[in-house]
C-alpha cells in the first residue's frame, strides 16, 4: 500500500527543478507547474488524500518512467523551498530517485546561474558518468 | 582569472575545485555558485588559498 511522504529539499528555484525533472525524461507536457496555487494529487485509486503542490507529476508519467502503480508526486512550495510529496512505494521501488533529482537539479541551478552572470560553461560527463562543468574564465 | 570546476555526484552531493587563484580571491569568486546551490558542505583548501592575493598581482607585474 502506498503513501505519500513529505521530504525535505533544499530547491527553491521552480525552473531549475522543472529542468531538473525533464532531465530525468519527464516531457514538458507531463510537468504541471501551478506556482501561485498548489493543486490537488490524487493516490493510485484515483483518491484526494489531502495531499497538494505547485509542480506536479501525475502517476500515469511516473508509470511510464517505471512501470509501478504510484500515486501522483509532486513538489510544494513552503517558505520558499519546495518540499517533495512522493508515494513512498514508488521511492523504495525506483532507486535513487531523490537523489538522481537533486543531482540534476544542482547542474540546471549552477547553469542558470551561469547564465544569469554571462559566465561561459562547457557540460560534459565524468568517467563515473556524473554532470561535470568547466568554467575558464572566471 | 582563474578556473572551477563543478561535478555533480550521484548521492547530490557536489564536487568543485577552482585552479589558477591565490589566496582568498577562490572564495571570493566562487561563493556565488554556493550560495545558489545552498551548499555548505567541507572544504579543503588548497596551499594556493594561503598565499597572499597581492602576492599573485606582484609576481605578474
Amino acid at each position: 500500500m502506498s503513501h505519500f511522504v513529505n521530504i525535505k529539499t533544499t530547491i527553491k528555484d521552480g525552473n531549475a527543478l522543472v529542468a531538473a525533472l525533464k532531465r530525468m525524461g519527464f516531457k514538458e507536457n507531463e510537468i504541471e507547474v501551478s506556482v501561485n496555487k498548489a493543486k490537488d494529487l490524487y493516490d493510485y485509486m484515483g483518491r484526494l488524500q489531502g495531499k497538494q503542490a505547485n509542480v506536479i507529476i501525475r502517476q500515469a508519467a511516473l508509470k511510464r518512467m517505471f512501470d509501478y502503480p504510484t500515486n501522483d508526486s509532486g513538489f510544494r512550495l513552503v517558505n520558499g523551498t519546495f518540499e517533495a510529496v512522493m508515494d513512498d512505494g514508488y521511492l523504495r521501488h525506483v532507486p535513487k530517485w531523490m537523489e538522481k533529482l537533486t543531482q540534476f537539479y544542482g547542474v540546471e541551478k549552477a547553469k542558470a546561474e551561469l547564465t544569469r552572470k554571462r559566465i561561459a560553461y562547457v557540460e560534459d560527463l565524468t568517467d563515473k558518468n556524473c554532470p561535470r562543468l568547466l568554467i575558464n574564465n572566471i | 582569472m582563474g578556473q572551477m570546476v563543478l561535478i555533480f555526484n550521484e548521492d547530490g552531493t557536489v564536487y568543485k575545485e577552482t585552479r589558477g587563484f591565490k589566496g582568498k580571491a577562490c572564495t571570493k569568486k566562487t561563493q556565488f555558485i554556493e550560495e545558489a546551490l545552498g551548499i555548505a558542505g567541507n572544504k579543503t583548501f588548497k596551499t594556493e588559498y594561503h598565499e597572499p592575493e597581492d602576492q599573485k598581482e606582484t609576481l605578474r607585474q
